[in-house]
């Protein structure tokens, strides 16, 4: 980790902590409707929506190795906004070179004044949609499931006739259906597309083949679901030693039992090799590195069943408080266990992995 | 996996490579090795040091000034796993070369460096630890052999226990303790003592597995000069300390390389093999285990290279190394329980004519011992619970 790369963390956790505390995640996600112009305000404000924008566009031109620190430190204040789809965007609409949209989204992405959802097809469990041909512009039907903060954001990354469309989510014929997820702080939704006029000018490639493009963004979007869940394992992990020291029983803390010690050291353990893997596949996928994908399998590997059993460690150890509402400790724990299931589990990248190195 | 190598480093990679292939015979090879007795086994790996240390390929991290290729820690690791992925015979003299001779440079006086570095490097002199006795296990500085100060030499009287190599090293690395007053941790020395001292009696210990790589020392009035103490007298606790750290830094690439080799044994087995007339490798649950253990493996190098990375900027080794033993544990059972069940019932055949030469059989049952040497799971997790979370002594 560089000086530059340390003082990132720290600038973005400072303001999280000032601004996104367990609180305000609350109030936003679990008694709010998901929305917080203010936060959102903030975030842009100090630059943290241009860091992936180049520099001659008014970005910070940041690799993905930042923006995968910033992914861990917005998962671990479990930000409820659409941060992490937004910075996903904005690279692959910047790799877009020929889009005739490209410098004035990027431009508004970084002001906060666009922000982004993700809609690729998952092959199990969406319907392909079709794509109809008209004079300038085609008609788009189709069917996306866990779209990220759906209605709540400006506009949709969508795969659409085999390439990618920017469309803004109150387009006419798009339909949003809440699926309401146990992770309020990222809520999903279902997108219908019925008969959707698509532009030749929202298509980020045109006619060119999308097939890299969109590949290297479900690498990235993966890998951004790694990140976030590094961070919400450390603060996780963190919560933990801290309980374990100050609950008393038996007239000493619970941490100075040899059962809780080895599990918090499990713990540490777990976290060590989701770092590593997580910074690993950063590095490839700054390298476009032709074993990017696998790199992003282990990621996925370290991060998604074992997050999820570091949630479970993390409750157990705090006991009863551990299992309520009350306690902030779910918040995280649901983050984890979503970040398991979405864009495949373990067993589906350990099959990655099988088919690439066997 | 390919690392992201440097143009230096990738030349450093050429020239072993290319070395490896031109000196490195096909009957001198592991594969060819195992299958010899013990003592033939011993003699050629001894013979293979020498020839590395004549080339200039031992000791390839110390300091030119020491004779070393004054490699960087990612430079050493590539030297390793040329070696392994070669199919050299395993290093012989890992101890001094990795954690021995570190040491003295760091904090031996000029005529121990002159004295012991040279026949490191040269492959001459092979070294072993007397650290852990009978009493003294995870509680190391419990330790009861004793050096009394006799004019210009100690005297040592006890009994050490778990020294691999023993039987075949030149040199022990030896904690004595030297003050019987003294709180415990304040009361060691650390002694460089020459196997072939009167009074030094090996004896040999049979393992689960039937070989015996670790051995007991039995110390009878044996003589060692004083100029052999490394580091202060009663200071040998610091200087212990300093040596292990060092263990899980480069050591643990070395045991990875060999998980890398022998996960690329497993792989071609299952492709090789038939059962119920489908391929191995073709079986779902056979292909998730491959994967997971390569997951093990690589995320366990990437992690160890991490804390590599920060050592070569300066930082000391650290509590945190004991997360690298925890999952250096996990890989290396895991990867041999996987090796057991693609082998079936013949992987319980032992003897040179069993499957792999009985080699995955010696691995898997070796792999038992994983969680207990080297400062045992147990303990490790008390050193990150303590030092790393900061929670309270039991």
């Amino acid at each position: 980790m560089s000086e530059d790369q340390e003082l990132l963390r720290r600038g973005l956790r400072e303001l999280l902590d000032r601004e996104c505390d367990a609180r305000r995640v609350r109030a936003i996600a679990y008694n709010g409707d998901g929305r917080d112009p203010a936060l959102w305000r903030s975030l842009a404000d100090a630059g943290w929506t241009g860091i992936a924008v180049p520099e001659v566009d008014g970005g910070a031109g940041l690799r993905f190795e930042d923006v995968a620190i910033v992914l861990e430190e917005s998962g671990r204040a479990l930000l409820p906004l659409p941060l992490t789809t937004t910075l996903l965007a904005a690279r692959t609409i910047d790799r877009a070179a020929e889009w005739p949209g490209r410098e004035e989204t990027l431009s508004r992405i970084t002001s906060g004044d666009a922000s982004f959802t993700i809609a690729l097809r998952d092959v199990d469990r969406d319907e392909a949609g079709s794509a109809k041909s008209e004079a300038d512009s085609w008609r788009f039907d189709g069917r996306f499931s866990f779209v990220p903060y759906g209605p709540l954001v400006d506009f949709v990354l969508m795969e659409a006739g085999g390439g990618l469309v920017v469309l803004p989510t109150d387009a006419p014929g798009m339909t949003w259906t809440d699926l309401n997820v146990i992770d309020r702080t990222v809520p999903q939704y279902e997108l219908s597309v019925n008969d959707a006029r698509v532009k030749e000018s929202d298509s980020l490639h045109g006619n060119a083949d999308a097939r890299h493009a969109i590949a290297a963004l479900r690498d990235e979007w993966t890998a951004a679901l790694a990140a976030e869940s590094l961070g919400a394992a450390e603060c996780l992990l963190a919560m933990s030693v801290a309980y374990a020291k100050e609950r008393v029983q038996f007239a000493r803390p619970i941490g100075a039992n040899q059962s809780v010690k080895n599990r918090l050291a499990d713990m540490g353990a777990a976290i060590e090799r989701m770092r590593a893997a997580v910074y690993h596949a950063a590095v490839k996928i700054d390298a476009d590195a032709e074993d990017r994908y696998l790199a992003v399998a282990m990621a996925k590997v370290a991060t998604a069943g074992q997050g999820a059993w570091l949630g479970s460690q993390a409750i157990h150890v705090h006991g009863g408080i551990g299992y309520t509402w009350e306690h902030d400790l779910h918040l995280h724990f649901k983050r984890l266990k979503s970040n398991e299931l979405l864009l495949g589990d373990d067993s589906v990248h350990l099959a990655r992995v099988a088919d690439a190195v066997l | 996996m390919n690392l992201n190598l440097s143009p230096p480093e990738e030349a450093f990679q050429r020239e072993i490579v290319a070395w490896l292939q031109a000196n490195l015979p096909d009957d001198w090879k592991q594969t060819a090795v195992r299958a010899l007795l013990d003592e033939r086994q011993i003699e050629l790996r001894k013979a293979w040091e020498r020839k590395l240390g004549e080339a200039g390929w031992l000791g390839v991290s110390w300091p030119t000034e020491y004779g070393g290729r004054g490699a960087t820690a990612m430079e050493h690791v590539i030297y390793l796993e040329a070696l392994f992925s070669s199919g050299a015979p395993d290093p012989l003299n890992t101890l001094g070369l990795n954690l021995v001779g570190p040491t003295l440079i760091e904090i031996g006086t000029d005529e121990q460096k002159h004295a012991h570095l040279g026949p490191m490097l040269r492959g001459e002199a092979v070294w072993c630890q007397g650290f852990s006795e009978p009493n003294a296990g995870s509680d190391l500085a419990g330790l009861q052999t004793r050096a009394d100060r006799d004019g210009d030499e100690w005297v040592v009287n006890g009994q050490k226990i778990w020294s691999s190599g023993a039987q075949y090293s030149d040199w022990c690395a030896l904690l004595a303790r030297t003050d019987q007053d003294a709180p415990k941790h304040k009361g060691i020395s650390f002694l460089l003592v020459d196997m072939k001292s009167p009074g030094i009696d090996v004896r040999p210990i049979r393992q689960i597995s039937g070989d015996a790589e670790f051995n007991e020392i039995y110390f009878d009035n044996v003589r060692v000069p004083h100029n052999n103490v490394l580091g202060e007298v009663n200071g040998g606790w610091l200087v212990a300390n300093r040596m292990l750290a060092y263990e899980r830094g480069v050591i643990t690439m070395e045991m990875i390389a060999g998980y890398q080799r022998q996960w690329e044994e497993l792989r071609e087995f299952a492709k090789k093999t038939e059962r119920s007339g489908e391929q191995l490798v073709n079986d779902p649950r056979v292909r998730e285990r491959l994967a997971q253990s390569y997951v093990d493996i690589q995320l366990f190098r990437l992690a160890n290279l991490r804390l590599l990375t920060r050592y070569m900027r300066g930082d000391s080794p650290g509590a945190e190394t004991s997360f690298m033993k925890l999952l250096w544990v996990d890989t290396e059972q895991r990867l041999n329980d996987l090796a057991m069940s693609l082998a079936g019932p013949e992987g319980l055949v032992s003897g040179t004519n069993a499957l792999a030469g009985g080699e995955w059989l010696r691995l898997y049952l070796f792999s038992r011992a994983a969680s207990i040497y080297g400062g045992s799971q147990d303990i490790q997790r008390n050193i990150i619970a303590e030092r790393v979370h900061g929670l309270p002594r039991g």
